[in-house]
């Protein structure tokens, strides 16, 4: 079935909207709406601020670990054939002369 | 400055790209009631407040987004369908929507509520896209291709689908005149 054109007229005026004001407390309503998005918008933005600083701070920890150990390997390799040329009573006997150097610098500071 | 309220929608839309607050309350205030009927027609009366914030919400989150191109009320109405569709679909799939196309709407009694349910339901028995399609074309007084821009489909489907919606609701509600007017 076709309708006609009388017959759509008559049923656009059953579905009609009523005419009205303006729903003030539903432009109040997508105002609030608004604030509220706005409110979880700055809240994701400062969150994924922080969560940015704590991932630059594990980096810049993270270096500074990689960087002293480089430093620590460096004097490991400097030290390395200095114990392998010296025999151990040399070694040994270089400790007991640091000890006794450090001893009597403390007496000297006491003194 | 000028008064924001004599503008027209596309300046308005313009200032709210902007971040103008002032200006998108104007254009809320201007569209709320056929943005709201169409989403009532289209989903009950239960869900419509919900689908025309979150619409009203899309429009100011993407207002950028608006072109220019078309009327701004269009604009809004595609937001709307597709809010309307994404709600749809997630309800969908938690319970079925559609009502036993065997029964008929009750028409014993005719006060505007019970008219205005006897309306809800015969448009509920209506595939979704028909329904957009008549509410727009009869109702809301788009021309066939605002609507078929607005619902995203071709021309001639468009058409069929207000036919075929419009024979429906009239076997549906009968074919009598009983608007006040």
């Amino acid at each position: 079935m076709i309708p006609t054109t009388d017959q759509l007229d008559r049923l656009a005026r059953r579905l009609a909207l009523p005419e009205r004001a303006p729903d003030e407390a539903f432009v109040a309503r997508i105002r609030l709406a608004r604030s509220a998005a706005e409110l979880v918008g700055e809240a994701e933005r400062s969150r994924r601020e922080q969560l940015v600083i704590e991932i630059s701070g594990g980096g810049a920890l993270l270096l500074a670990a990689s960087q002293l150990g480089q430093i620590g390997e460096q004097a490991a390799h400097l030290l390395a054939p200095l114990a392998t040329s010296l025999g151990g009573l040399a070694l040994f006997g270089l400790a007991a002369a640091m000890m006794l150097f450090t001893l009597a610098g403390d007496r000297e500071s006491l003194a | 400055m000028a008064d924001l309220s004599q503008q027209a929608d596309e300046a308005l839309a313009a200032a709210a790209a902007r971040g103008q607050g002032a200006a998108f309350e104007i254009l809320v205030r201007r569209h709320e009631r056929v943005v709201r009927g169409f989403l009532t027609r289209l989903a009950g009366a239960g869900r419509a407040d919900d689908l025309a914030q979150e619409t009203f919400l899309t429009a100011w989150t993407k207002a950028s987004a608006f072109s220019g191109e078309g009327r701004y009320k269009g604009w809004l109405m595609r937001i709307a369908w597709r809010s309307f569709l994404m709600d749809s679909r997630g309800r969908s799939r938690r319970l079925p929507e559609h009502k036993g196309a065997g029964e008929t709407p009750e028409q014993a009694d005719r006060s505007d509520a019970e008219r205005d349910l006897i309306v809800e339901d015969a448009l509920a028995r209506l595939k979704p896209e028909d329904r957009a399609a008549v509410v727009l074309c009869l109702v809301l007084g788009h021309s066939h291709g605002e609507a078929a821009q607005i619902l995203d489909m071709p021309l001639g489907t468009l058409k069929t689908r207000v036919a075929r919606g419009s024979a429906k609701l009239l076997e549906l509600l009968g074919d009598e005149d009983d608007s006040d007017d």
